[in-house]
């Protein structure tokens, strides 16, 4: 009977997983702590966000620095084209806490050299570029008063998985006050992002070059834990 | 009796509905190195490989439904295109290089003259959205393919589902491609023993060996790597080769080494269609300016060939023209499928 126990556990997590509670790790863009409407002009530069997409991938949970879990469950491409908020529910035992989260922002090289597949990682997602092999990792597009492009348009396709331009982002956030739920809310702080590049210099990225590495770096780094 | 016929049906049907499609191996002379494609994800079936023989020639693929990829890659030119130096696209627009042919792609793992794609599956996005090519999304050919009388059922055979995908697409588009297997010409059939070479192509092959199969490396007569043969740089179109897409300043003006096979039927040479003859081709080669710092290394020794040579070695360069391969039914246009198609429409 011990065995038997031992066995599933060992074999079937997602029995386990299936008899606990699950939680929800988001993610919402924010502008000055609201979340932000696509579409609607935020500031003095009536900054505006027509398209938000992503990758993220290896969520891994840690207690204490030692890695608890970590869910293999492919890519997810989050798509703020309808929703304020996007992500997902996972599943886990109840006792399971944790102090900090790591994920990847973006597509790893070796999906990237692996041909064609399915769902997320469809290039008809419009995550793909065409002209030259590569995921786009992460696409953000838009209209700022200050940026001195036709209709004020900027265009930025952050990817690349080749030395020197790899773009994927290894992200690591503290998370001080776990709340009851466990949910998690990943804020993407699109002011502060605003704040650190500048729209005359760096409006439009199509491709992957030393500035699309800057930009991916930038962006890991205002990512945070709402309310933390 | 009735009842043991009612189960030989059930069970033919269970079988059937399992045994869904034919496998199909890529079949290839014992002297080609292994294909660089990775069969177990993309495993070759007779309905898949129809499938994208359709796509391939079905306009659909383009904006306005006028231009296929056969359009530039005919199978009468072992899949390049003849009429041009640059290639043509939709509304008769011109493109900056000349088509290459395609075989043996299943031996290749970088694609494009630069080097741009890095798989098999993902080329077809290329000129599927190049808006000098066939200006299409892959997203508006699900859309356009799925309210499509054939198409569907066509997926379901290959499929299993008819719910059609751009990955299915780009798969099925792959699965045709690696069919195109060239390696029945002259030269293979010395290889396996069956015929002998005239005195000519003899020294025209030792005269190869020597001076070009460190690039147009035996038997694909290609390494795939990236080289800088001499070609000046064309002041119209700039292009620097491989540095367009790496960025990285020792790849300006290198180019892929394109295979040698079938040169009698996919002329014009090189990235830009510069040289409509061999000859010309040859003379190139040999007036090589040696000053250049930037020639590969293989050829910043001179290549001397006096004109008996010259000929030798296009005798040796025309036994790699493989007949059978450009004329093979198999792989020209779907007439079954595809004119079943406008007639459904
Ligand atoms: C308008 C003409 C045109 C059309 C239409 C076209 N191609 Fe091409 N194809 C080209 C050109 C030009 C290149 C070389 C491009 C480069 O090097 O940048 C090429 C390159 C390729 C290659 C790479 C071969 C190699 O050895 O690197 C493949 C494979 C290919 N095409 C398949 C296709 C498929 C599949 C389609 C249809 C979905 C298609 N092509 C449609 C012109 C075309
Ligand atoms: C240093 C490597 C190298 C050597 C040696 C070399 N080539 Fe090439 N060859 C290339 C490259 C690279 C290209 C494509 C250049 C381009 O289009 O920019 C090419 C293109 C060609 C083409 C055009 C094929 C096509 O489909 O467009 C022919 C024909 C050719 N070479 C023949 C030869 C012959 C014959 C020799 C020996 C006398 C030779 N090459 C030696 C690198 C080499």
């Amino acid at each position: 009977m011990k065995l038997f126990f031992t066995l599933l556990t060992l074999f079937s997590p997602h029995f386990l997983i299936a008899q606990t509670s699950s939680f929800f790790i988001s993610f919402t863009p924010t502008y000055n702590g609201v979340p932000m409407e696509l579409e609607k002009a935020y500031g003095s530069d009536s900054l505006k966000i027509e398209t938000l997409k992503f990758y993220i991938s290896d969520i891994s949970f840690f207690n204490q620095e030692q890695q608890w879990f970590k869910f293999q469950d492919g890519y997810q491409l989050l798509d703020f084209s309808n929703e304020l908020k996007t992500g997902k529910s996972y599943g886990a035992p109840s006792y399971f806490s944790y102090s900090h989260i790591e994920f990847d922002l973006g597509v790893d090289s070796l999906t990237n050299v692996s041909g064609a597949m399915e769902g997320p990682l469809d290039p008809m997602n419009g995550m793909y570029w065409t002209w030259q092999s590569g995921y786009i990792n992460f696409k953000l597009e838009g209209t700022a008063a200050n940026c001195p492009t036709r209709k004020n348009e900027f265009t930025f396709h952050l990817g690349g998985y080749q030395a020197p331009y790899a773009g994927k982002q290894r992200i690591s956030l503290p998370i001080e006050n776990l709340p009851s739920t466990r949910d998690i809310e990943i804020e993407i702080p699109i002011d502060e992002l605003f704040q650190k590049i500048n729209l005359n210099d760096n409006n439009e990225i199509m491709s992957p070059c030393a500035t699309s590495v800057e930009m991916a770096k930038i962006l890991a780094s205002v990512l945070k834990i709402k309310n933390n | 009796m009735k009842l043991k016929l009612i189960c030989i049906i059930v069970l033919t049907g269970f079988i059937s509905s399992f045994v869904v499609d034919e496998m199909v191996e890529l079949v290839y002379p014992s002297y080609f190195p292994s294909p660089a494609y990775n069969f177990s994800n993309n495993q070759l079936t007779k309905s898949k490989i129809e499938l994208g023989r359709a796509l391939f020639y079905d306009p659909i693929l383009s904006k306005d439904n006028s231009i296929s990829c056969a359009s530039c890659h005919s199978p009468f030119n072992a899949f390049a295109h003849t009429d041009h130096d640059l290639s043509h696209g939709i509304d008769d627009q011109k493109g900056t290089r000349n088509a290459p042919a395609l075989f043996n792609l299943a031996w290749q793992s970088s694609f494009m003259w630069d080097g741009a794609i890095n798989h098999l599956d993902m080329q077809a996005l290329a000129p599927i959205a190049h808006p000098k090519e066939m200006n299409e999304t892959i997203e508006n050919v699900v859309k356009k393919l799925q309210t499509t009388s054939l198409y569907p059922d066509l997926f379901k055979d290959a499929c299993g589902d008819s719910k059609i995908t751009g990955s299915k697409i780009l798969k099925a588009l792959s699965q045709f491609q690696l069919t195109l297997v060239s390696a029945n010409s002259k030269y293979d059939q010395m290889k396996m023993g069956e015929i002998e070479f005239s005195e000519q192509e003899k020294n025209g092959y030792q005269l190869f060996q020597k001076n070009c199969n460190s690039c147009h490396t035996e038997p694909l007569f290609s390494s795939f790597e990236f080289a800088n043969n001499g070609l000046s740089v064309d002041t119209t179109l700039n292009d620097f080769g491989k540095f367009t897409i790496t960025k990285i300043v020792s790849d300006s003006l290198l180019f892929k080494i394109p295979s040698l096979r079938n040169l009698s039927f996919s002329y014009p040479y090189m990235h830009d269609g510069r040289f409509k003859k061999l000859n010309d081709v040859l003379k190139h080669y040999t007036q090589l300016d040696h000053k250049n710092k930037l020639l590969t290394k293989p050829l910043q020794n001179p290549i001397e060939l006096t004109s008996n040579e010259k000929t030798d070695l296009i005798a040796f360069l025309l036994t790699l023209d493989d007949q059978s391969f450009v004329f093979d039914k198999k792989h020209r246009f779907p007439r079954n499928i595809l004119l079943q198609n406008t007639n459904k429409n």
